[in-house]
């Protein structure tokens, strides 16, 4: 019997123009390998019988907070409920876009991260920004492409954040500390927006309200950007990223260099501990370095196709992520296509459907 | 060598007084189970590296928002980083408080719960409203003994409801629907508030701004009480809770209730028992009313008060499957802490031995290769 997929389509553009649908890919693939695959709306509530139907689910989400919250319950509902196969699933997933369940993840995995601080009540994060070095980063459990994460030089910037933190709460890191006058202004604005019926605080479609906790992290300095390393199944595809003009951040930035022979191959090492210990099905790790060892700093799922096909070659670890080899393999592979062959190989019945693809 | 459990105090005290606290109650059994209890406070900067030298973790937290979203955050991540077994389990953090997640799991289960629908948009919201049938009951993804949940009585009452949730969002149903000049006085209390440097819809430490969505369920006429199945392990323990005169609700367990097993039928334990297989934690309580004489699932607690399960004549014991198993009758008291403990120490166990296969397996590979 044919192989049925339920799949929920995606797509956007990236900044560079790039068009990215994992969904139109993997519709392609699976017409190839002799699988049906279900077009599903992931918002109609006829989706779980639909899905029900089919032997696994896929929904490659965006980051944005209304997708993200639906998309994790039900890809969740679907693995926990119907028990079928999805991607990603809850292993992948559960920290997408929520730093600070991935700081405690790395931390009790034994993962080297940068030094972090994340306080829940307001009394500890005041006590911490009076005694703390600075600059340290500040961050909020969500944002990508760098947003919401700032350095902050001194404890009066600081301490305007944990008032921010702990009484409304704050869906970005845009608005930052200013004058008294100023800050009447902007109160101002606010009960004038209030006024005509929207509330200037409130959450987004893009952005859910981050409220309640400080996370601090040392700031590392003599970091001109980080390595990503994105892993899929038993592949490393790796590029370095260089810091925004003046800034700190490289996450976004565009200045990727593709080379291999530059990437620290402790860094790949380091991405496959992650790989070993938490074994998701997919996940970009981003690495810098304190001093000359490599650290992680954020776990993504969400990473944009193009950057990984673009990549010249991948590795492939064979035995420990310590003591292992790292065979080379050249030549570029769509992201989407790797996840889509691992994960059909995991249906049961599925690993001939691919098997006769690549024959 | 006996097992070492990390433990997070907890205590709380009861509308009718009782005091709780499980972590009190874990702390002075454990040593007769042979277990040592290691303290932790989760609120200090590194509390990973008090549970990481643990066999387990537990940490019974409130259904305030800021505790339980961080523990569901700390439960994951120490299942899946330290590879320990905690209670709650981090799969049933993720349905705790949250029933937009508790429908989509009962529904993909196959498991009978009231009709409900969650619209993620305004324009989806309103087109399902202008086709419902009235009442039916509005519910916000958290909130626990009856709270944030109301009866949506016409069309004009619901467009309330989403006026709310996909504006400024709420963190309680508190606001009713209410005339013009009534609706126009809160929204001038609201933008004085802003004005004054306050934050009228600002999260708190009890509720986090619920925003979005539109969650509803269908008015289940004709009962006069809720069925709450409390079950522990392959234990059932039951108590019927009235609705309060004049509402449709009950106050969770703060109204009238009755501990008569006759009370109680068999399709209801049943029922209950079916939903914690498919959760497969240590503990859950399932509320359910009727549709007719078949028993829906209303909605699931993990945080229940242990007072009700110690004033329980005895439980129902579950042999086999929750459909077809035998369930017999065991007279006598139990307290849900011991419950809990009991299976959770199971748990363990299992979870140590399959990881000593796990390392005996590796040793031989290595051998072999």
């Amino acid at each position: 019997m044919t192989l049925k997929i339920a799949i929920q389509a995606d797509e956007i553009t990236h900044h560079n123009g790039e068009r990215q649908s994992y969904s139109d890919r993997w519709f392609r693939l699976a017409r190839e390998q002799g699988i049906t695959a279900v077009p599903v709306d992931a918002f109609d509530e006829r989706a779980i019988a639909q899905i029900a139907a089919c032997d696994a689910f896929m929904w490659r989400y965006d980051p944005a907070a209304h997708l993200r919250l639906h998309a994790q319950r039900l890809l969740r509902a679907v693995e926990e409920g119907l028990r079928l196969p999805v991607f990603p699933n809850v292993r992948s997933a559960w920290h997408f876009e929520d730093k600070i369940g991935q700081y405690y993840c790395l931390k009790a995995a034994g993962i080297p991260t940068p030094e972090s601080w994340i306080f829940w009540k307001r009394d500890q994060a005041v006590e911490f920004c009076r005694h703390a070095t600075y600059p340290f980063v500040l961050k909020l459990a969500t944002g990508y492409q760098a947003s919401n994460v700032r350095l902050i030089h001194d404890a009066g910037e600081a301490l305007y954040y944990v008032d921010l933190m702990f009484t409304r709460g704050v869906t970005g890191l845009g608005w930052g500390p200013a004058s008294a006058p100023r800050l009447a202004l902007r109160r101002l604005h606010a009960a004038e927006q209030l006024a005509f019926g929207h509330y200037p605080w409130g959450p987004s479609e893009q952005s859910e309200l981050q409220f309640g906790y400080f996370f601090a992290q040392e700031f590392l300095p003599g970091n001109g950007g980080d390595t990503r390393i994105t892993l899929i199944g038993d592949r490393a595809f790796g590029f370095r990223r260089f810091n925004r003009p003046n800034d700190f951040r490289a996450s976004g930035s565009g200045r990727i260099d593709w080379a291999p022979e530059p990437i620290d191959e402790r860094a790949i090492r380091l991405a496959w501990e992650v790989g070993d210990k938490l074994r998701p099905q997919a996940m970009g790790v981003d690495i810098i370095r304190r001093g000359a060892d490599p650290v992680v700093v954020e776990l993504n799922l969400a990473f944009a196709s193009w950057a990984v096909r673009d990549c010249p070659g991948h590795w492939v670890l064979h035995g420990d992520h310590r003591t292992g080899t790292l065979e080379w393999v050249p030549g570029s592979v769509h992201p989407e296509d790797a996840i889509f062959n691992d994960f059909v190989a995991q249906i049961p019945g599925g690993r001939d459907s691919v098997r006769q693809a690549v024959a | 060598m006996g097992l070492r459990l990390a433990i997070q105090p907890d205590v709380v005290v009861h509308p009718n007084g009782t005091h709780q606290s499980f972590s009190e109650r874990w702390a002075a059994i454990a040593p007769s189970y042979g277990a040592e209890v290691v303290p932790v406070d989760v609120f200090t900067p590194d509390p990973i590296a008090s549970i990481a030298d643990c066999d387990g973790f537990l940490w019974r937290c409130a259904s305030s928002a800021h505790p339980r979203v961080y523990a569901r955050r700390l439960i994951n991540a120490v299942e899946a980083g330290l590879g320990i077994p905690c209670f709650p389990s981090a799969r049933a953090t993720c349905y705790y408080e949250d029933k937009l997640a508790q429908h989509q799991f009962l529904t993909a289960a196959g498991i009978p719960h009231a009709g409900s629908r969650i619209c993620w948009s305004r324009e989806a919201a309103e087109r399902y409203c202008d086709g419902a049938d009235f009442p039916f009951v509005v519910k916000l993804a958290g909130g626990h003994q009856s709270r944030n949940v109301r009866l949506a009585r016409s069309r004009k009452e619901a467009q309330f409801y989403i006026d709310e949730l996909f504006g400024h969002g709420v963190t309680a149903l508190n606001y009713r629907p209410a005339g013009t000049w009534r609706r126009l006085l809160r929204h001038a209390r609201a933008v004085a508030e802003c004005g004054r440097g306050r934050y009228p819809h600002a999260p708190n430490s009890e509720a986090e701004l619920e925003f979005g969505y539109l969650y509803t369920q269908e008015f289940l006429r004709n009962n006069r009480y809720e069925v709450s199945v409390i079950v522990i392990g392959n234990r059932a323990f039951a108590v019927r809770r009235f609705v309060v005169p004049g509402d449709f609700r009950t106050r969770g367990s703060s109204g009238r209730m009755d501990w008569d097993p006759q009370a109680i039928r068999e399709a209801d334990l049943r029922l209950a028992l079916l939903v914690a297989g498919h959760l497969g934690d240590c503990t859950i309580a399932v509320d359910i009313l009727h549709r007719g004489s078949d028993p829906v699932v209303i909605e699931l607690t993990l945080n229940y008060a242990s007072w009700v399960v110690e004033k329980c004549p005895g439980h129902w014991l579950l042999k086999g499957d929750p459909t077809t198993g035998t369930l017999t009758w065991v007279p006598g008291q139990t307290r849900a802490e011991d419950a809990v403990f009991e299976e959770f120490l199971t748990r363990v166990r299992h979870a140590k031995a399959d990881e000593a296969l796990d390392s005996g397996a590796e040793i031989a590979r290595r051998q072999t290769s």
